[in-house]
């Protein structure tokens, strides 16, 4: 049996969204596919499922040992979606939750790139907001005006949000 | 391809790096590092696979080290220093017996505990 859900989190919400699947997964429902806010779970014997999220910043063809590396230190690969990979193991009984991360350095950089990625875009749609839609006087081009409008608004929150996360994360030790 | 970089530019190393440099004196896969790593800091160090990728990519593309095709039971990729990073660990290695000798007998007239 598997039942759909639809759920948002904002880019740099991926703590709370682990959090959300391990809750569902201790009720027995196991994430098996993420796409664009619908999530598909699978029942499963109710398991105490640590998950967490990693954006593989780089573009290097070597999703092979990405992966392998992740299941060999004992993280299941549940599913990717664009850039986002999506691992899970089961909690154990010691106090620490196993993390994909052992150091702030290298947690930090996941923002990092996550962030430049969101800039870049960021970047181009402004250009073309100011080249080409603004300009532009045909009757349709208000509305999309607004969706460009909207669009600029949404990324500039991420972004602005992401470096906060990058900046308290620095702060603080892991 | 011209050395852009010496490899008095990396010192010093974090210790995360200095240990997977350390590891991959003899060629090594991706879940070899985490466990020498772990055996050679007695446990101290446990490197994330999130951690170590970015690591790994990382020192990669500074030609610290390099892939090599090595036709395992596992065929997994390896790993090796190549020789920046040979002359990187010697140099970091080098400059840790530096510190602690030039700062050994300032740090014994603290006294207290740990020293005699």
């Amino acid at each position: 049996m598997t039942k759909k859900a639809f759920k948002t989190f904002w880019a740099w919400q991926d703590d709370a969204e682990e959090k959300w699947l391990r809750k569902m997964s201790r009720e027995g429902w196991g994430l098996k596919h993420y796409n664009w806010f619908i999530y598909t779970f699978e029942q499963i014997q109710p398991t105490d499922y640590v998950y967490k999220l990693d954006y593989k910043g780089n573009y290097a063809d070597d999703l092979e040992t990405y992966i392998s590396l992740f299941e060999d230190s004992g993280w299941d690969h549940v599913d990717q979606f664009q850039n986002w990979h999506y691992f899970r193991t089961v909690a154990t009984s010691t106090i620490e939750t196993p993390d994909i991360y052992s150091d702030t350095e290298s947690k930090v950089k996941k923002y990092e790139d996550l962030s430049n990625v969101i800039l870049t875009v960021l970047l181009s749609i402004v250009t073309i907001f100011f080249i080409i839609v603004l300009p532009a006087d045909f009757s349709f081009m208000k509305v999309l005006q607004i969706i460009y409008f909207v669009l600029i608004g949404l990324n500039l929150f991420t972004y602005v949000s992401l470096r906060r996360k990058v900046n308290r994360l620095k702060q603080e030790k892991l | 391809m011209v050395k852009s970089k010496n490899a008095e530019s990396f010192l010093p190393l974090t210790h995360t790096t200095y240990y997977i440099l350390l590891a991959l004196i003899d060629p090594l896969h991706g879940y070899g590092i985490m466990q020498k790593v772990e055996e050679m800091s007695a446990g101290a160090v446990k490197l994330g696979p999130g951690t170590l990728y970015g690591a790994l990519s990382k020192l990669e593309k500074q030609v610290i080290i390099v892939k090599i095709e090595e036709l395992d039971m596992e065929r997994k990729k390896c790993y090796q220093l190549t020789d920046l990073g040979k002359e990187i660990v010697q140099l970091e290695h080098k400059r840790l017996i530096e510190l602690v000798s030039a700062s050994e007998k300032y740090v014994k007239k603290i006294g207290g505990k740990g020293n005699d």
